[in-house]
């Protein structure tokens, strides 16, 4: 190698430093340390402070003698299995609405948009005193509604009951739902939560559709494309790749859901809304199980890592690329 | 941009989306302003309603607790709760566990509200003497904001998101220079793996690294929360800032090189310079991540003294839980800067989310 080059990759290294540091000490330097924590017992509490090689004990006990993991992994499932979805449904639904020739669009989106900036402790404070089931806003609009519709009547009854069927009830007799105060229904009220912050991936999929080039349409205008095969002939391949990143986005964030369960309801009522990460923070910083705790990330790791691989692998099958300006 | 199928019905249809968007936060502005007894009316009440009593000349604030009412259909006198009421004009619908009557509304049962905290005793006034009045109650605001000791967590806040953001702009443009102007072994994999950290949850690294600060005597400081942010980890910023000078031609660096200038100097006087729209929208990101940043505070922080908004909110909150008109004075006013900067700021928050977007 000439001197140049040699000054070239010494100059290169230099401004790369600051990363190379903290990348081993803030990322690769704790990955394997919580790697090693999670087969030893380590108590930081303790009065004579001592990390223990346990092996697998820590995994054995996850899986064969814990079942709150088990109650903190399915909670976790069944949110990420109806949010993302939703979300992702949403969020294109509320693109393709906000992407029109409108006096005043850039109002709707920016009101559309404003929740996700509050930020979750915010938003978990707004929905608690929404959600409350004796004063809260729902309930007593809820309240009214059904004493205009008469408290006996077939058609609140009806809505009643649907209500109830997602969202619990208050107690036994009420037409009122319980939100997030009863067992049944507080899952699905955080999800119902999440959706308050649709305006996120409303805008990363209405920057995809505004790349998409507006010859396409044009053309398919020409050839006589009414909107509907439009849409899915033109929108919603061109617009994969989007979808393809909203997809992976949310598998990572539903997955570390927190905030709103921490806040919002403790995990409870009964285990109800017990996330993993809440589980994880748990035990780590609360019951002080710090090894225990590390194998509870080091395997949401590995489930999320799973999953991202899954939908990249098989994105070749349903995300197109050739179209997108790069 | 597509042409609506009718303007009227797009407009119709977005209207009623944004209406239901708004409605938590116009409750939480609403509720933020509510005089005490919050709870004794029937159905949703949005203005900050307040009763006054006419009293020998002048007026005194009262809570409306009840009324005395004449059944119209039978004649009979009885005593309602005031959520019995359907209204508060003189002749009324009652809801009593019987039916719903008509009656007119002899007096209410009102209790002055004193200012030292003391109860005062409830008394009945004709109804002609208790009237509503529009009363917003803005001491919430200045209560709410000293019982949370709202500066003191503001002024922990504004340290934490100015030097995280600070150090977030400068180690990742540096690093990102780095990556875009110099030829090294190593370099492709390297810029893999750093993207590829995007990818890792958090809680993974946790503990370690709460473990290697408490090493360093750094627990109940504010310094775990944004030293890390200036060793160029945040990998989005990174990758931002390395795309941006990738666009710009070398001939400038060529051209400063000629005149004298260093490697450093490049990036001192000409790149980072150059890079200005990635900084605001970098810096604009950064900013509502420290600002609203909850894990991090609830992990390292634990006395008053030191917490963030984000952190007291959540503590005021446990102290306060039935007191929501303060608990939304608090969180509107916690909220405000960031929901100010996203207005203000809209251009540079949607060219983050679109590179975040489109581009990986």
């Amino acid at each position: 190698m000439s001197n140049r080059r040699i000054r070239e990759s010494l100059n290169g290294y230099l401004f790369i430093s600051p990363w190379i540091v903290g990348f081993c000490v803030f990322i690769a330097g704790p990955m394997v340390a919580s790697l090693l924590l999670s087969f030893c017992r380590y108590d930081p509490s303790a009065v004579r402070e001592s990390v223990r090689w346990a092996g697998l004990a820590n995994y054995t006990r996850l899986f064969t003698d814990d079942p709150l993991f088990w109650k903190s992994l399915s909670v976790t499932f069944r949110y990420s299995i109806v949010s993302i979805p939703l979300q992702l449904a949403g969020g294109l639904a509320l693109a393709l609405l906000l992407n029109q020739r409108l006096r005043g669009i850039a109002g709707y989106r920016a009101a559309f948009y404003l929740p996700v900036v509050l930020g979750g402790v915010a938003t978990s404070l707004i929905w608690m005193w929404l959600f409350s089931s004796s004063q809260g806003l729902i309930n007593i609009g809820l309240a009214r509604l059904f004493d205009f519709l008469g408290r006996d009547s077939w058609i609140s009854i009806a809505i009643a009951r649907s209500l109830q069927s997602v969202f619990g009830k208050v107690e036994e007799g009420s037409l009122l739902p319980g939100w997030t105060s009863s067992e049944r229904g507080a899952l699905n009220s955080l999800i119902l939560m999440s959706l308050w912050g649709l305006g996120g991936s409303m805008i990363i999929n209405l920057a995809g559709l505004q790349a998409i080039p507006k010859v396409f349409y044009e053309a398919a205008e020409v050839d006589g494309a009414g909107r509907w095969s439009r849409f899915w002939r033109i929108t919603l391949p061109l617009l994969s790749p989007t979808i393809f990143f909203n997809l992976i986005m949310g598998i990572i964030g539903s997955f570390q859901v927190f905030t709103q369960g921490f806040i919002m309801t403790g995990g409870g009522p009964n285990y109800a809304t017990h996330f993993y990460v809440l589980y994880a923070y748990r035990n780590g910083f609360e019951y002080f199980k710090m090894g225990y705790a590390s194998a509870l990330a080091w395997i949401l790791f590995l489930i999320i890592l799973a999953f991202t691989l899954v939908v990249v692998r098989s994105s070749s099958a349903w995300v197109y690329y050739e179209a997108q300006k790069r | 941009m597509s042409k609506p199928l009718s303007p009227i019905l797009a407009h119709a249809v977005l209207l009623a989306a944004t209406a239901v968007m708004l409605l938590p936060l116009a409750w939480m502005v609403s509720t933020s302003l509510k005089q005490s007894g919050l709870g004794m009316a029937r159905g949703i009440e949005w203005l900050p309603w307040k009763d006054v009593c006419y009293e020998d000349g002048g007026t005194i604030d009262v809570v409306t607790l009840g009324a005395r009412v004449h059944l119209l259909p039978d004649g009979k006198t009885i005593e309602v709760g005031l959520k019995s009421l359907a209204s508060r004009s003189k002749v009324t619908a009652v809801h009593v566990p019987e039916g719903t009557f008509e009656a007119e509304v002899i007096a209410y049962r009102v209790r002055p509200v004193t200012h030292d905290e003391r109860t005062a005793e409830a008394r009945w006034a004709p109804w002609a003497s208790v009237q509503r009045r529009i009363a917003p109650r803005w001491r919430n605001y200045t209560e709410a904001l000293t019982k949370m000791r709202f500066w003191a967590c503001l002024a922990n806040t504004l340290a934490v998101t100015f030097l995280g953001t600070l150090g977030t702009i400068l180690s990742s443009s540096l690093v990102g220079y780095g990556f875009a102007r110099f030829r090294f072994p190593g370099r492709g994999f390297l810029f893999l793996v750093l993207l590829s950290t995007m990818m890792l949850p958090p809680i993974v690294t946790m503990i370690p690294v709460y473990l290697l600060f408490r090493e360093l005597h750094w627990i109940d400081t504010l310094l775990p929360l944004f030293v890390p942010s200036w060793f160029g980890i945040n990998a989005f910023a990174v990758f931002l800032f390395r795309q941006y000078y990738m666009t710009l031609p070398f001939d400038l660096d060529d051209a400063a090189r000629i005149d004298g200038c260093t490697a450093l100097g490049i990036y001192t006087r000409i790149l980072l310079p150059l890079a200005r729209p990635v900084v605001a929208t970098v810096g604009i990101f950064c900013f509502t991540h420290y600002w609203l940043d909850f894990m991090g505070p609830l992990i390292y922080l634990n006395t008053i003294e030191k917490f963030t908004l984000m952190l007291g909110l959540y503590m005021f909150k446990g102290a306060y839980t039935t007191q929501w008109r303060y608990l939304m004075a608090a969180t509107l006013v916690v909220s405000l800067p960031c929901m100010l900067l996203f207005l203000f700021g809209q251009r540079f928050f949607v060219r983050g989310v679109v590179l975040s977007g489109l581009k990986v």
